[in-house]
C-alpha cells in the first residue's frame, strides 16, 4: 500500500473536500458499532455522492491495494462495516447518496441509491399512497443499502418476507469499477444466474450496492394492534396460525416479549406505561392490517371490522386458555406506546447490561423445545442470568439474549463465555441457523466454519475470489479467504 | 354518587389532518377517529374515583352522529358502567352539546360532571364552562389534580406562575388537564363485558334542544408551509443573511 499522504492525494483526485474526511474526532462514530463492541480505525472515510464516484474509488482502491470497507447506516449488529484494527482501511460511506431515482404507481416499485435511510423511504411512498413495508427499530438510521447488504429482517417479515424479497433488482459496483447493472424493476426476469441475489446479505464483501429497484405495496389504512399474555412459546405459535387464518392472511407483525424484557423496558424508560397487570410470563404483540379504509371505520352495528376480527380471535383464545389477558390499542397513541415497548428493547437491554445477544432462527414448531433447553442449560451455568427471549416469532427468529441480575453481577463477564455456548449448543440440538437475519460481520466468522455446510463453504470461498481475488473488499468479514 | 362523563368523537390525535379542497372543513371520510383524548382522561379520573369507593356509577354521554356509540363503547371497555347517545348529525358546538348535558343531567342527577378540558378538534375549551353556568353549578377548570371530601372537591389548576389550589362545592363541573392521569388500557375482559353494556338512544329533538348551528366556517386553510432550512457556510454568511434577508439583527 503507498503511504497515507499520497492516497489521500489520490482520492481528492476524483472526490470533493468535504466528502474525505481524515479527522481523528470525525471519524470516531464510524469507527465503533451501534452496541460498542467493534471499534477500528481507517485512513479515511470517503463518502461518494454517485456510481461513477464509487466505481472510480474502486478501481483506485484495486490498483493501489487499498483495503475498502463499505458502510451505510452503521447500525449493523455483527461488525461488519467496522474495519479491522491495522489502521489500512478506507470506509466507504454510502450515506451521501440519497437520490430517488424512480417511483411508480404502476409497477409498485421504486429505485433508489443506497444510502437513502429507511425510515425516509417510509414516508416517501406513504406521502404517494404506497408501502414500503420493511420495518425495524434502526430505521431512523439505517439504510437501504445497509439492509440489502445483510438481507434485513425484522418486524414484518411474517406477512411480507425478508429484504430479499422485496427487492427488484440492484447496481452493484465491482472491485476493478466495472458497474453492473441489475437495476431492472421488471417482477419477471428469468435471463440467466439471479446474480442480484449474490449480493443481497453478502455484507459488503463481493461489492459496492449502490442503488436499488423494490417492491412497493398498497397502503394499510386498518389496523389493529394487541399485547397478548401467552402461557408459553408453543401456545403462541398455535394462535399465529390462528390469527392468520382468521384475519385473511393479514397478520403483520408477531413479536414475542416476555416479562423479564418489559421490566427491564420500563426500568430504563419510565415514561412508557405498562399495558398489562399482573405482566404475563410471555407477551406477544401482533397488528393485523387492512388496505382497506373501511374496515377501520364503524359499519351499521357501531363496530369496527378490523377491531371486530381481532377481538373475536382474542375472546376464542381467551375462552379456549390459550390467551391469560391481553389489550388492545384503542387509538394510534396507544399503539405506538405498545411499539415503543418493542422498539425499545435493544437500547433497554444494553442500558441494564452487557448482554449475551443471539440472533438465533428455528422452525416454527421447534422453537419451544429450543427454549426449554437453552434456558435449562443457560441456568446450569449461571442460575442469576436473566433469559430474555424476545423477536419476530412469526418467523421463528428469536433474540435469545440474556442479562446479569438485577443489581449487577460481578461474575458477569466471566460467565458470558460459556453461556454463549449453551445457547448454540440447544440451537445445534433443533438444527437452528447461528444468524437468522443480523448477518455473520465479523463476529461469527469462526462459528460459521464449524456450522456451515463444507461443499457450501467451499463455493463461497470460490465466489469470494471471484469478486475479490486479492482480499480487499471488507476482509475479514464472513469468510476468511486464507488459512 | 354517579359521575356524568361527556365523550367526543374526534380525530385521531396521530392522524395528519387534510384540509377539503373547497375549504369547507377538514376531511373526514374514512379518518380514523377516537375519543378525545381529553374525555379519555375524565373517564379514567372517574374510574379511579370509584374505585375508591367515592361513586357508584359511571355515566357516558356522547352527542354526535351515530358512530359516536363506538366511541361510548371505548369508554365502556375503559370500565364505565352505561351508554347514553344523542344523535345529532350536524356538527355539534359547544352551546347545543352543554345544553343537551343539562337535559341529562337533570335526568340522571349526577353529582359530578368530569368533563376533558377541550375537544381537539375544534378546540373551543368552552362546554364544561357553559354547562356549569346552565345549571348553576360551581366548575373548576384544567384539573390536574382532584381530590373528593364530602360535599366538596380539591381540585389543582396548571397555572402559568405554579399551580392554584381551590376547593369547590359539589355537585360540580370539572375539567380536567393533560397531567391529570395516564388514561389505562382496556383488558380484554373489559372489552368483551362492554359490547353488552346498554346504551341509550335519543335525539337531541327528544331532549328539546335544537342543534342547528349558530356559528358559519367562513374558510379553513392550511397553516403556511414552512420554509427548509439551509446550512450556511460561515459565521459572515449567517450574519449576513440574518441582517439583509431575515432582517431580525
Ligand atoms: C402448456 C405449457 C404451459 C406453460 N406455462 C408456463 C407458465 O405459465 N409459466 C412458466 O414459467 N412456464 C410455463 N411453461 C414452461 C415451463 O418452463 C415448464 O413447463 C416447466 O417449468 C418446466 O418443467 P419440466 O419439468 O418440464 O422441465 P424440462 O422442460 O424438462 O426442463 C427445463 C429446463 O430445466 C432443466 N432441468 C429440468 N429438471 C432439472 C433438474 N432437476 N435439475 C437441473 N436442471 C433441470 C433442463 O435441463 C432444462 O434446461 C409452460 C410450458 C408448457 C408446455
Ligand atoms: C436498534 C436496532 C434494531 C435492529 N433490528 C433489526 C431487525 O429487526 N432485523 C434485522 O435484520 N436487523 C436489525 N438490526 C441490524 C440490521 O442489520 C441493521 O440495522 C441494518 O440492516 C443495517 O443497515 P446499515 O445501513 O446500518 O448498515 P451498516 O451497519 O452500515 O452495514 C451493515 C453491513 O452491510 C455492509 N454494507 C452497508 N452498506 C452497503 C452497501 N451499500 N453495499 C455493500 N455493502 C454494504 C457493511 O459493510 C456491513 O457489512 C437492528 C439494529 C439496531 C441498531
Amino acid at each position: 500500500m503507498d503511504d497515507m499522504a499520497t492516497m489521500i492525494g489520490g482520492l481528492s483526485g476524483f472526490l470533493d473536500d468535504k466528502d474525505i474526511v481524515t479527522d481523528r474526532d470525525d471519524m470516531a462514530p464510524f469507527l465503533t458499532d451501534w452496541r460498542g463492541i467493534f471499534t477500528g480505525s481507517a485512513q479515511a472515510i470517503v463518502f461518494p455522492r454517485s456510481t461513477e464516484q464509487v466505481s472510480a474509488l474502486m478501481a483506485y482502491a484495486q490498483t493501489h491495494n487499498i483495503n475498502i470497507v463499505p458502510q451505510g447506516g452503521n447500525t449493523g449488529l455483527v461488525g461488519g462495516a467496522i474495519p479491522d484494527n491495522t489502521g489500512s482501511s478506507v470506509i466507504l460511506s454510502l450515506s451521501r447518496m440519497t437520490a430517488i431515482r424512480d417511483f411508480s404507481e404502476a409497477n409498485n416499485s421504486m429505485t433508489v441509491e443506497a444510502g437513502c435511510i429507511l425510515q425516509e423511504l417510509h414516508a416517501y411512498a406513504e406521502e404517494r399512497g404506497l408501502y414500503f413495508p420493511l420495518n425495524l427499530a434502526a430505521k431512523g438510521s439505517c439504510t437501504i443499502g445497509g439492509n440489502l447488504a445483510t438481507n434485513a429482517g425484522g418486524v414484518n417479515v411474517v406477512r411480507y418476507g425478508n429484504t430479499r424479497d422485496l427487492c427488484l433488482g440492484l447496481e452493484v459496483v465491482l472491485l476493478d469499477g466495472r458497474v453492473m447493472n441489475l437495476l431492472t424493476p421488471l417482477r419477471k426476469d428469468n435471463t440467466g444466474y439471479d446474480l442480484k441475489n449474490l449480493f443481497i446479505g453478502s455484507e459488503g464483501t463481493l461489492g459496492i450496492i449502490t442503488a436499488a429497484s423494490m417492491k412497493l405495496f398498497a397502503l394499510p389504512k386498518a389496523r389493529s394492534t394487541a399485547l397478548v399474555g401467552v402461557p408459553d412459546i408453543e401456545t403462541a405459535v398455535t394462535l399465529l396460525g390462528k390469527l392468520q387464518a382468521a384475519s385473511g392472511d393479514s397478520v403483520e407483525a408477531f413479536e414475542l416479549m416476555p416479562a423479564t424484557l418489559l421490566k427491564v423496558v420500563f426500568k430504563q424508560f419510565p415514561d412508557i406505561p405498562c399495558p398489562l397487570t399482573p405482566l404475563p410470563e410471555f407477551m406477544v404483540l401482533m397488528e393485523i392490517a387492512s388496505t382497506n379504509a373501511r374496515d377501520g371505520q364503524p359499519n351499521e352495528t357501531g363496530q369496527i371490522p378490523i377491531a371486530e376480527t381481532m377481538e373475536a380471535f382474542l375472546a376464542d383464545g381467551f375462552e379456549a386458555g390459550q390467551i391469560s389477558d391481553a389489550t388492545l390499542a384503542r387509538n394510534d397513541i396507544q399503539r405506538q406506546q405498545l411499539w415503543d415497548i418493542r422498539e425499545h428493547s435493544p437500547e433497554a437491554t444494553k442500558r441494564e447490561s452487557t448482554p449475551v445477544n443471539t440472533d438465533v432462527s428455528v422452525t416454527r414448531s421447534q422453537l419451544q423445545t429450543f427454549y426449554d433447553l437453552a434456558e435449562k442449560e443457560v441456568h446450569k451455568i449461571h442460575p442469576t442470568a436473566r433469559v430474555c427471549a424476545y423477536g419476530h416469532l412469526g418467523d421463528g427468529n428469536l433474540h435469545f439474549n440474556l442479562i446479569e441480575a438485577d443489581g449487577g453481577d460481578p461474575e458477569w463477564s466471566e460467565k458470558r463465555g460459556a453461556l454463549f455456548e449453551a445457547i448454540y449448543w440447544a440451537l445445534a440440538m433443533v438444527d437452528g441457523s447461528i444468524s437468522a437475519e443480523h448477518g455473520i460481520g465479523q463476529m461469527k466468522v469462526e462459528q460459521l466454519k464449524d456450522v456451515k455446510d463444507p461443499v457450501a463453504l467451499d463455493v463461497m470461498t470460490t465466489i469470494k475470489a471471484l469478486f475479490d481475488p486479492t482480499g480487499i473488499l471488507n476482509p475479514g468479514k464472513v469468510i476468511t479467504t486464507q488459512d | 354518587m354517579k359521575i356524568l362523563v361527556p365523550v367526543k368523537r374526534v380525530i385521531d390525535y396521530n392522524v395528519k389532518v387534510r384540509v377539503k379542497p373547497d375549504q369547507s372543513g377538514v376531511e373526514l371520510a374514512n379518518v380514523k377517529m377516537a375519543m378525545n383524548p381529553f374525555d379519555e382522561i375524565a373517564v379514567e379520573q372517574a374510574l379511579r374515583i370509584k374505585e375508591a369507593g367515592q361513586a357508584d356509577e359511571i355515566v357516558l354521554v356522547s352527542v354526535g352522529p351515530t358512530q359516536s356509540q363506538e366511541t361510548i363503547r371505548t369508554g365502556l371497555a375503559m370500565g364505565a358502567d352505561r351508554g347514553i347517545h344523542i344523535e345529532a348529525d350536524q356538527e355539534t358546538e359547544p352551546l347545543s352539546v352543554a345544553k343537551c348535558l343539562k337535559a341529562v343531567v337533570e335526568k340522571e342527577q349526577p353529582g359530578l360532571v368530569l368533563c376533558g378540558k377541550q375537544a381537539i378538534d375544534d378546540d373551543s375549551n368552552q362546554t364544561g364552562q357553559m354547562l356549569s353556568a346552565l345549571l348553576g353549578w360551581a366548575q373548576a377548570t384544567f384539573a390536574s389534580g382532584v381530590e373528593l371530601a364530602e360535599g366538596t372537591a380539591a381540585i389543582i389548576r396548571e397555572v402559568d406562575g405554579g399551580l392554584e389550589h381551590i376547593a369547590v362545592k359539589m355537585p360540580a363541573v370539572i375539567t380536567v388537564d393533560l397531567r391529570l392521569n395516564e388514561p389505562r388500557y382496556a383488558s380484554l375482559p373489559n372489552i368483551m363485558k362492554a359490547k353488552k353494556k346498554p346504551i341509550d338512544q335519543m335525539s337531541a329533538a327528544d331532549l328539546g334542544v335544537n342543534t342547528t348551528p349558530r356559528l358559519k366556517t367562513v374558510k379553513v386553510e392550511e397553516p403556511a408551509a414552512r420554509q427548509a432550512g439551509i446550512k450556511v457556510g460561515s459565521v459572515s454568511e449567517l450574519v449576513d443573511k440574518l441582517k439583509n434577508e431575515a432582517k431580525v439583527i
